[in-house]
């Protein structure tokens, strides 16, 4: 339980916030952080430590996220993006809701790999890890996931090319 | 190899802030731990109480049985007269049932009034109607288990019309 206990206060803050860009709601951010918490704690037993524990806790994170939000058909509308975007109280806020409304037409792989990369922060090494491809591919799929976006965006981003 | 050099959207996508955990999730995850440490124990309680208990049960209604009986007290002879009673009342005939509980084989005795009216051996039950003038009667049993040396003997008086 003591071993549990230090990963959850290690870990708390990234897992939450790894849900919380996928399904921009608190509360249910909430009831999937919860529930990747009692796999963690469940699974804490068996782990083997093939990965490092960091791998297996975001490896957990990731499946339950992506099988908990299919449950979850949830449009945010711009006034609720906007509170989400705002939460720090910074001023750029209708530039960031402009990227984040771009990233969603990303293809679901590109997209993923910008959250991982900047809202998550991940290293290149632990996305390498969670996503199981190598390190090369993490970071030529962030500069294609970038290009591709920056395609949506237009206007002052077009012509940067990345990478 | 260019070199990577971060540009506006690497700027704009890095000031997403990172969201903390609100501190009711210390307290949610707390209480699904503390839930799932109490089904755990449950299970375990029940895994080990329910075969104590069964056990309890039958051990119990095995030595209340084997209390009950005869066997206990008197090894090797337990002859179940079933049918007949201290002080009961016949009409002319006894329906003398005698029961050997045990299943080794007895030879059996019947005695009436001191005169032995049956002789077997090798028997395990024995039903003798049994003529008796009016008046007050003693049956005897005696039973002698020829394998062990046991014998034993049992008294029943009746009174028959």
């Amino acid at each position: 339980m003591e071993e549990f206990d230090d990963i959850y206060k290690q870990y708390k803050d990234r897992v939450y916030n790894y849900v919380f860009w996928r399904v921009m709601d608190r509360d249910t951010a909430m009831d999937i952080t919860q529930n990747i918490f009692i796999k963690i704690y469940k699974g804490l037993k068996t782990f083997r430590g093939e990965s490092s524990i960091s791998t297996w806790i975001f490896s957990i994170t990731r499946n339950t996220t992506i099988n908990e939000s299919k449950k979850i058909k949830r449009h945010l509308s711009a006034e609720e993006l906007g509170d989400v975007l705002s939460i720090d109280n910074r001023k750029d806020v209708e530039l960031r809701t402009k990227v984040f409304k771009a990233m969603e037409k990303l293809k679901p792989e590109h997209r993923e790999i910008i959250k991982m990369f900047y809202f998550d922060r991940f290293s290149y090494r632990e996305i390498s890890g969670i996503l199981k491809i190598e390190i090369g591919t993490v970071k030529s799929r962030i500069n294609r996931a970038k290009n591709e976006l920056k395609k949506y965006l237009g206007g002052e981003f077009v012509g940067i090319q990345t990478g | 190899m260019l070199e990577y050099k971060p540009d506006k959207l690497d700027e704009i996508l890095s000031q997403f802030p990172v969201i903390k955990a609100p501190f009711e999730l210390d307290t949610r995850v707390k209480s699904a731990i503390s839930r799932l440490k109490y089904k755990k124990r449950k299970r375990i309680i029940e895994f080990l109480i329910a075969p104590a208990l069964t056990f309890t049960v039958f051990f119990s209604i095995y030595l209340m049985k084997y209390k009950s009986s005869n066997y206990y007290n008197a090894l090797y002879f337990n002859p179940i007269t079933t049918n007949i009673e201290d002080g009961a009342i016949y009409a002319g005939e006894i329906p003398l049932y005698v029961k050997i509980d045990d299943k080794e084989s007895y030879d059996v005795q019947i005695y009436l009034d001191n005169d032995l009216i049956v002789d077997t051996s090798n028997v395990a039950s024995i039903l003798v109607p049994i003529s008796t003038a009016e008046g007050m009667h003693n049956i005897s049993i005696y039973t002698y288990n020829p394998l062990t040396g046991s014998e034993d003997r049992i008294s029943r008086y009746l009174y028959s019309f």
